[in-house]
């Protein structure tokens, strides 16, 4: 059940009650009903789909264990077997019939026909998140940086944990499991800080990510009869679309964990005001970057090897990345292409800026801004034709031009808050202390609330990332 | 925990309130705008009594000229038409206009995109009801779609939601010329060689279906003569998207006029707009044609 949809909020307070009518001293009870909603949440995606959740959660929780238990000479042999059985559900559901669609075409392409039946099977939601946050505690567990969880009631909530189970962030055990163990009692300041990131979070996807959407897709579907000027507005109003979609559901998942007394990592840090793609990936997906880090990255040998070798490990980890995020060759152009960037900054000395010169770093800003720009139509566009396209109408068809479209007035009423609060937290945190007096801020929580209902697309549009 | 349920209450009413006043204030502005849109579905949903009412989407808006059907038939009529509404949306601004006075004679021009096959969402053809939804006649077609759609209608901001920037345009200003009796002209020429048409035939969108029934249904028993009709598409040679309808129309013994294929007006350059839409000259070729196929019917009774 996505977060933003109406049923969702009518049934949250009773959820949320029930929660907390349980006593903190019964731990237990308190566990077995957050897995149960967890559960019964995610089952309203589709039922079948909790087998693949619960296989997951079987096969990395018993790994965990024999991997534990066993000699030195075999936990290799274990991790890459467990590993393996618990990424195969992504695998198999995900990949099968790309994979099996490429080999076919590349086949034909040099006269072989053969082809396996395709699957047509859904993709069960949040796969790729639920699944690499499972066998990153495997890792954990083989890396011996955590001891294997014995509790299955507590290793399940972990995998299952509603607020993030759709679509992450992506926690690791040592962060999350302990707070499964010792719920903590209601906590006033927590709770309240849950509902202004659930209030934020909303107003990102409900009046910014979902409004521009609607124009994104509409003038994306129809380039070849606007001016590149349009097209170039389009591709920028999809890389804020795309950063409010998914932080606002990063804010919303934050938000629902602190009002049960849970906190789990931000995912987000002002991306698009990075110096460089490789800041780029240390405030986007904060914990996808983390994860490809600590289980792709560094045990290739991270930075700790040649300089050839180094880059290697980046172009491998954004390949994984590109991967991870979609079967379709346009998602492993856009890793490629972000690994690529970070290798030629790496080579250039341009992955950090540590002078003072403001024309610099807001130079960088905008640079880094139009390369990540253009590789998000890799990413949107469904095919490498349609990219190319619409990137070459940029070009060849650049002239002034204005897209009238329904959409423009409640993007033009809602982007400005979003910039602004962005900019205030990166440039001026400090600065204008009267928007943090008591009534300035219960006033725009009013007026934030006022824009949901007022020009938020209030039918119940998907995340875009609810799709990995 | 005590706090923060107290938080949360008053956080709430003072929601509440807000609704209420900013609900009340756009209330007033709907009522009061000057022209364009706003007017056009406010005098709609208000105020239009006709013998004659012509429904459909922006190519019933575009299309069809009250006047020349006026002249023609000596009976009163208004276009009260809208651009990319449909069937679900059409049913309930004949319900609203029957309720003031029944009309004798209703043109519904169908497109079957709108109004036969599966789009986006069905929602879009319910919002401008939202304002309205005191009124039973648009409730229940709410309520038909959804229950919680209709539920949320209880906030007043929400009956709103997106409409505030196009009503406070036309509280300002007249907005999108409208010409006598709700008819929107088209100004200018199709100054480009459109690629040949094409004829879509999508996933029936059963909703849609269920409410061609019902306006059919609603005619009949108001005992008010319908017709279905296909005003010219530029370059059209086939109209297979209608297949479903001329079976409907067959089933229920509805005329269907169709001029969607017809070559006098669909090959004419000067008359478009745009390939999907006449322009003024093209609206005032084609009602002329149109009236007559409809005078014989309107003369016998």
């Amino acid at each position: 059940m996505a977060f933003n949809s109406f049923t969702f909020w009518l049934i949250y307070p009773l959820l949320f009650a029930f929660y907390w009518i349980i006593p903190s001293s019964q731990k237990t009870a308190k566990k077995w009903y957050l897995i149960l909603v967890s559960y019964l949440l995610y089952m309203n995606w589709k039922p079948a789909f909790a087998i693949v959740l619960l296989g997951v959660t079987l096969i990395t929780y018993f790994g965990a264990l024999i991997i534990q238990k066993d000699k030195e000479r075999n936990r290799k042999k274990l991790i890459y077997i467990f590993s393996i059985l618990g990424l195969l559900p992504l695998l198999v559901f995900k990949y099968y019939n790309f994979l099996n669609d490429s080999l076919t075409n590349g086949l034909e392409s040099i006269g072989l026909h053969f082809s396996l039946p395709g699957l047509n099977w859904a993709v069960p939601v949040g796969i790729s998140f639920f699944t690499f946050q499972a066998v990153g505690y495997l890792f954990d567990v083989y890396y011996k940086k955590i001891e294997a969880e014995k509790s299955f009631s507590d290793y399940t909530l972990f995998v299952s944990f509603f607020p993030q189970v759709t679509s992450g962030p992506i926690s690791k055990a040592s962060e999350l499991l302990p707070q499964i163990k010792n719920p903590k009692p209601f906590n006033y300041p927590q709770a309240v800080a849950g509902l202004k990131l659930l209030l934020w979070g909303m107003f990102m996807k409900i009046v910014i990510a979902d409004r521009l959407g609607l124009y994104v897709d509409f003038l994306y579907s129809n380039y070849t009869h606007y001016t590149g000027l349009n097209c170039f507005v389009a591709s920028v109003f999809y890389s804020i679309q795309i950063y409010a979609d998914f932080a606002g559901y990063s804010l919303m998942a934050m938000g629902i964990a602190k009002t049960l007394g849970f906190d789990i990592i931000n995912n987000f840090q002002r991306p698009y005001f990075s110096i460089s793609v490789t800041d780029f990936w240390r405030r986007w997906h904060i914990s996808l970057s983390r994860w490809l880090k600590d289980y792709v990255y560094i045990p290739m040998g991270g930075s700790r090897c040649s300089k050839l070798r180094n880059y290697w490990n980046i172009f491998v980890t954004f390949l994984v990345s590109g991967i991870w995020h979609g079967a379709n060759w346009t998602f492993i152009a856009w890793g490629v292409m972000h690994g690529v960037c970070q290798i030629i900054e790496k080579a250039l000395g341009f992955h950090k800026y540590e002078g003072h010169s403001p024309m610099i770093r807001i130079s960088r800003i905008c640079i880094t801004f139009l390369i990540v720009n253009f590789a998000w139509i890799f990413f949107r566009m469904p095919t490498f034709e349609d990219a190319i396209g619409i990137i070459g109408h940029m070009f060849t068809h650049f002239s002034k031009g204005t897209v009238l479209h329904d959409q423009q007035m409640s993007i033009m009423a809602g982007l400005p808050f979003l910039l602004f609060k962005d900019f205030r937290d990166e440039f001026f945190r400090n600065k204008m202390q009267f928007l943090d007096t008591a009534i300035v801020r219960r006033s725009i929580y009013l007026f934030i609330f006022f824009m949901i209902l007022m020009i938020g697309v209030l039918d119940s549009g998907q995340f875009i990332y609810g799709s990995f | 925990m005590k706090r923060y349920i107290t938080y949360i209450i008053i956080f709430f009413c003072a929601v509440f309130i807000i609704d209420r006043a900013v609900g009340v204030v756009c209330d007033y502005l709907y009522s009061h705008t000057k022209g364009g849109d706003t007017k056009h579905t406010y005098d709609v949903f208000n105020n239009v009594t006709a013998d004659i009412i012509i429904l459909g989407s922006s190519r019933a808006l575009h299309h069809y000229v009250p006047s020349i059907i006026e002249d023609s038939t000596g009976l009163t009529c208004y276009n009260c038409a809208c651009d990319n509404q449909g069937i679900i949306n059409m049913y309930g601004r004949y319900k609203m206009a029957a309720k003031r006075k029944k009309p004798q004679y209703v043109i519904c021009e169908i497109l079957p995109s709108l109004d036969i096959y599966k789009d986006v969402d069905d929602i879009k053809y319910l919002n401008s009801f939202k304002p309205f939804r005191v009124n039973p006649e648009l409730a229940e077609i709410i309520k038909d779609y959804s229950p919680i759609e209709y539920f949320k209608t209880n906030s007043y901001i929400y009956r709103y939601n997106t409409y505030i920037f196009q009503i406070l345009k036309d509280y300002v200003t007249s907005g999108r010329l409208y010409a006598e009796k709700g008819f929107s002209p088209n100004k200018g020429e199709m100054n480009y060689k459109p690629k040949p048409h094409l004829e879509v035939i999508g996933e029936i969108d059963s909703f849609k279906i269920r409410y061609i029934h019902k306006l059919i249904e609603a005619t009949n028993k108001d005992k008010v003569k319908l017709f279905f009709t296909a005003s010219p598409r530029y370059s059209a040679d086939t109209d297979s998207s209608y297949v479903i309808l001329k079976k409907i129309c067959k089933e229920k013994q509805i005329p269907f006029i169709s001029f969607y294929t017809d070559s006098s007006l669909n090959r004419k350059h000067e008359l478009f707009k745009d390939r999907s839409h006449l322009n003024e000259k093209g609206a005032f070729a084609y009602t002329r044609e149109f009236v007559q196929t409809i005078k014989p019917t309107i003369q016998s009774n």
